[in-house]
This record gives C-alpha cells, sequence and structure tokens, in this order.
C-alpha cells in the first residue's frame, strides 16, 4: 500500500508543493503586511495568486488529458493515445495494459465471430436470420445460393414461392414441414424463435433440398432393394420358366413320358417354387406394415433374462449371458416390437457362433440419460465384406434364411427413434440397438 | 438319331438341375454336382463334351468368384472343354470376367429352353473342334521344332538330336514320319 501511493508521487507531490506555496506566500503576505510591510505582503499575495493559478492548471491539464484519453477509446480509433507527461507514468502503465486486454478481447471475439460464420457456411440447410419488420439480417452460404441476390426483405425472395414466404414470417415455431420451392423442388424447412439481449426477436427459418440430401439416399436405399428383389425373384423363377416349357413339350409327346414320373417331378417342382415366391411376397408386405411403438414401462432385467432364456431354445450349445446395467432399470419402450427386434438379433448371432469351438453370444442392456442400447456380440467368422447389405430385406447369407430378419429389427429401432447398426471385433461381430427412451 | 452328348453341370439349386435335365432331355445326359468343392479331386473330363457352370454355389455367395475360381480349375484339368455360365440377370460384369478367363458362352437366368439346347450344342461342337485342334497343333509344333533344331546344326543329325534330347534313331524315326 505505501508502495503504491508512493508510485503517485510526481504528480500529487506537485500539486501538494505548489498548495504548500500558496499557504506560505499568503500567510507571509500577511505577516509582512501587519508588521508594517504592506508593499512586501502585496508582492507575496501577487506570487500566491500566480503560484494557485499554475496549480489550477496542472490540474485542468491533467483533467483534458484524461478526457481525450476517454475520448479516444470511446471512439473506437485504432491507435494507441499519446503519452502523458512522464508525470503520469503509472496511470499511462496501466492505460496501456487496459488497451492490450481490450484489443486481445476484441481479436478473440473477432476470431469467434470468424469461426461461426464459417461453421454457418458449412451447413448444407440453407439459414435466414429475420428481423420483426421481415427483413434478411443474416444469411449463410446455403441461403445466398438460392438466390443470384439477396434481397433486403424474406418475403421478396424469389426461390420461395410468395405464399409460402408470407406463411414462414407469420408462423409460430415449426419443427419442420415439407413444401415446394418456385422451382419446383421439394424443400424441408423448420422455423425457431429467439430473443436477442436487448428484447428484439429474430427468427430462423432453415431451408434443406429434399433431393440433395435424403433423397440420394433413399434412392440408394431402394436400388440396393430392388437389385436384391431382382436377383432373388430371376433366382427363383428360372427353374419354374424352364419346366413348364418343358412340361408344354412332354404334354405333346406322351410316349417320351410313359408313367408320367417326370412330369409329375416336374409340377411338383413349380408348385415348390410358386409356394416359396408367395411366402417371399408375403414376408415383404410383414416387412411394410410394422406397427406403429406403445411404449410402456418394462423392467429391464427380467426382460433380459426372458428373452435369453428364449434364445436359448434356438441351440442348446451357445452359451448366452444376459447383462443388464444399471440391474433396477426401467424403460418406456413397446415391449413386444423391440422383443421382437432383439430375437431377430440373437437368432442371427446364435446362428453365427454356432460353428465355433465355444459358441457364446453376449446380450447386453445399458441405460443412460440418451436412452437404452442393446449390444448383442457373437464369436461367429464376422459380417461379410459389404456389411451394410445385411439390413437389406431379403439379403441373405443363409441357405434357409428368410433374409428379413436384420430389416425388420432395423424398421423396429427406426420406428423407435433409434438405430440398428453392425461392426466388425476381433472375433465376430457386434450389433448394437439404441433406442432414445426418457428413464423412470 | 444322333447320339447324346455327355454335360457336366455345376450347381446348386435342385431344382435347376431338374428343369435343366428334363429339358436337355434327348439332347445330353446331364452329370450335375451342387458344388466345386464336390467334384472329385483326380477329375476326368474326356469323357464330357460341354460344362454348365453357376456361379455361385452357396447363399453366401454373391460375388460369383466361386464360379471364376471354377472357371480356372477345369481349364486347367483340360483347357479344350468348352465352359457354359449360367449368370442372373444382372451380372454382366461377371459375364464378362467369365469370359476373360475362358468361358466360351454365357446363359442368362431365366433361360429359354430351345437357348439352352442351343448353347449346349454350339459348346459341344466346340470341345470337338478344340480336342481336334489341340491333336493337330502337337504334330504340328515336333514337326516345327525338328525343323529349326536341323537348320540350326546345319544339318548335322547328331547334334540335332543332342539338343532335341533324342537319340539319333529317334530322330530319324520323326524325320521320315514328319516326311522331312
Amino acid at each position: 500500500m505505501v508502495f503504491s501511493s508512493l508510485r503517485h508521487w510526481p504528480f500529487a507531490a506537485g500539486l501538494a508543493a505548489r498548495g504548500l506555496v500558496v499557504g506560505c506566500l499568503i500567510a507571509g503576505g500577511a505577516a509582512l503586511a501587519l508588521t508594517g510591510r504592506p508593499t512586501l505582503g502585496v508582492i507575496a499575495w501577487v506570487l500566491a495568486l500566480a503560484v494557485m493559478i499554475a496549480l489550477v492548471r496542472a490540474a485542468r491539464r491533467a483533467e483534458r488529458a484524461m478526457r481525450e484519453l476517454v475520448d479516444q477509446l470511446a471512439s473506437g480509433a485504432d491507435d494507441r493515445p499519446e503519452p502523458l507527461s512522464p508525470a503520469f507514468a503509472d496511470l499511462d502503465a496501466a492505460i496501456a495494459r487496459a488497451i492490450g486486454t481490450m484489443r486481445a478481447r476484441e481479436t478473440r471475439q473477432g476470431a469467434q465471430a470468424d469461426a461461426d460464420t464459417a461453421l454457418l457456411d458449412t451447413v448444407p440447410a440453407a439459414l435466414f436470420v429475420i428481423d420483426s419488420d421481415g427483413g434478411v439480417v443474416r444469411s449463410n452460404r446455403a441461403a445466398r445460393a438460392l438466390a443470384p441476390a439477396m434481397p433486403a426483405r424474406f418475403a421478396d425472395h424469389p426461390a420461395f414461392v410468395r405464399d409460402a414466404a408470407a406463411a414462414l414470417l407469420a408462423s409460430g415455431p415449426d419443427g419442420g414441414h415439407m413444401l415446394r420451392l418456385a422451382d419446383g423442388r421439394a424443400a424441408h424447412v423448420s422455423v425457431t424463435l429467439f430473443d436477442l439481449a436487448d428484447g428484439t426477436r429474430r427468427r430462423l427459418i432453415a431451408v434443406q433440398r429434399v433431393s440433395e440430401g435424403l433423397g440420394a439416399v433413399e434412392t440408394d436405399a431402394w436400388h440396393r432393394l430392388s437389385h436384391v428383389l431382382a436377383h432373388e425373384m430371376m433366382n427363383s423363377l428360372s427353374p419354374v420358366v424352364s419346366l413348364a416349357e418343358s412340361l408344354v413339350t412332354l404334354a405333346d409327346d406322351p410316349a417320351a413320358d410313359p408313367d408320367r414320373s417326370e412330369t409329375a417331378a416336374a409340377a411338383a417342382t413349380i408348385a415348390r417354387r410358386a409356394q416359396h415366391l408367395m411366402g417371399f411376397v408375403e414376408r415383404y408386405r410383414e416387412l411394410l406394415t410394422i406397427p406403429q411403438p406403445e411404449p410402456a414401462p418394462v423392467e429391464l432385467a427380467p426382460f433380459m433374462e426372458e428373452l435369453a432364456r428364449l434364445a436359448r431354445r434356438f441351440d442348446q450349445r451357445v452359451d448366452v449371458r444376459a447383462t443388464t446395467e444399471p440391474p433396477q432399470g426401467a424403460a418406456t419402450i413397446d415391449r413386444e416390437l423391440i422383443e421382437q427386434a432383439l430375437l431377430n438379433l440373437l437368432k442371427n448371432a446364435i446362428e453365427a457362433a454356432r460353428d465355433h469351438v465355444r459358441p457364446a453370444v453376449a446380450f447386453r442392456c445399458h441405460s443412460d440419460g440418451d436412452g437404452l442400447s442393446f449390444t448383442v456380440d457373437d464369436n461367429g467368422k464376422g459380417l461379410p465384406l459389404n456389411a451394410d447389405d445385411i439390413f437389406l430385406p431379403f439379403y441373405t447369407t443363409k441357405s434357409e434364411g428368410a433374409g428379413i430378419g436384420l430389416a425388420i429389427a432395423r424398421q423396429i429401432a427406426i420406428a423407435h427413434g433409434g438405430s440398428l447398426t453392425a461392426q466388425r471385433m476381433t472375433e465376430g461381430s457386434r450389433f448394437l440397438l439404441h433406442v432414445p427412451t426418457p428413464r423412470l | 438319331m444322333e447320339s447324346l452328348c455327355r454335360i457336366l453341370l455345376i450347381e446348386d439349386d435342385a431344382a435347376v438341375v431338374q428343369a435343366i435335365r428334363l429339358a436337355l432331355r434327348g439332347v445330353a445326359e446331364v452329370e450335375a454336382f451342387a458344388d466345386p468343392a464336390a467334384l472329385p479331386t483326380s477329375l476326368s473330363l474326356e469323357s464330357f463334351d460341354a460344362a454348365l457352370l453357376d456361379m455361385n454355389f452357396r447363399p453366401d455367395q454373391r460375388d460369383g468368384s466361386a464360379g471364376l475360381d471354377t472357371i480356372d480349375r477345369l481349364r486347367s484339368i483340360d483347357p479344350a472343354l468348352a465352359i457354359v455360365m449360367l449368370t442372373v440377370f444382372g451380372g454382366v460384369a461377371i459375364a464378362v470376367e467369365a469370359l476373360k478367363r475362358g468361358a466360351s458362352d454365357f446363359l442368362l437366368k431365366p433361360w429359354r429352353n430351345d437357348r439352352l439346347v442351343e448353347a449346349v450344342r454350339t459348346a459341344t461342337a466346340l470341345t470337338t473342334r478344340q480336342r481336334a485342334g489341340a491333336a493337330m497343333s502337337l504334330e504340328a509344333i515336333e514337326r516345327h521344332a525338328i525343323v529349326r533344331a536341323l537348320a540350326r546344326a546345319e544339318g548335322n543329325i547328331s547334334r540335332a538330336a543332342a539338343a532335341l534330347g533324342l537319340t539319333r534313331p529317334a530322330l530319324y524315326r520323326r524325320i521320315e514320319k514328319h516326311g522331312l
């Protein structure tokens, strides 16, 4: 404390010295006047006045320097303020430090703003921030790419049908819906409202063209599905086509098959194949009609044990272990649907593990804030090369498989707003079914 | 009445085997194997006039590589045997690869019976031609080798025989056979 007050001594001491001199001169002048030397007294008072004026000017100079400094900071000028007189060296250093800190903070904020802009520009959705008068305040690159020039008002944007733009400006918060853009393409739009610190309201409109995201994925999925369908159908149909032709030939020439055994065998095969194809179509229908989930609370540990018990019936030799974490957990899920999905995964895992010397399947349930994760690990020979194809309906690597177990399981996961994925492990493979659900 | 030819069929689908047997009634006698792994190790192909080959033999095989490997195996045993691939619609890339590896033709599933009969007849004829061609070219190769050895040895029979790894009398016999 002593030290820091000492640091201000040059200016303060100057003022104090001048004050002291003024006091002494006034007192000395008075003494001289009273002792009969009025001329000397007047001179002393004039000197006192002069020192007083000097004192006031010094104080005003300091005050002006401070005012200029503050004005310069307020105006946001970038150059460093002129240094103060040597008497204010400490103050000067403190001001320099303060300015340095402020500059660093400004630079940081600038960099953050640049990063935010870059981030917004990488979002594939077009983003518009609209003020309460319908003016476009901010937009990202995708939004600017929608039209050759960004209009000042959102209602005038050429990419939107006029009524659609008006509806977007008038609507409350909107989690998302589809609309047609002016060029006829479909887009998914959502509206969010938020308030700035000063109380003004902003509207964020996000627009994503569908043909460029989801569309491509869906088209690809349909393409792959139709490829599998065509492959399976053609494979099933080829003996039928040939046998039917041969039957026509045999009918023309009864002597060729006197005991009718060839004819009967051919007809039986055709009938079997027809049944197979019908079953195929029925399974396809089954896949398309997965009901809407009806979630209800389920105690997880007994649920898992029950499933493991059912799964052991597929093959007694396979060691199926169920674990639940935490053991007393419960969750709201559609019991029947999740059971169906998990049984498909367990059956799959048991069939995969079967050829191992010590076939084992680990069946785990883990619940956390995000939801429920069910994992099914087997020690079989692992996933095929094109691992995502296994979720395609009718894609099967087993001679007796229908090829829809995994497809159904994935559909059930998606119906719950969750996901089903497969991954290669050091030994065997893992299927992970994740369902978002609030814990009870 | 033309004699029946013999066809080697490798196909895992029993219904397809049945259909092919019936469609080739009166044209060919079919010997079928469900999997190339089931073929005898000391397989002799001389008694067959053509091979019909599926591309995949198990449900977990889809890329046709099992079929392509089987082409290589059959070709190494008897390069003269004509091979016809059975491919499913959409398998053009596999069919092209099969032809590169030495298959002579391919048949799209589902097939028409008359197209199957035609493919089998063409393949049989090709096998016959190639076997005859192979026999003829072996003679030609021997003759060519002797002519060249004689030219290098400047007509000296002993040196030419040594270069060919033959005895003098053996070379004489061959010179006579080829009328040189």
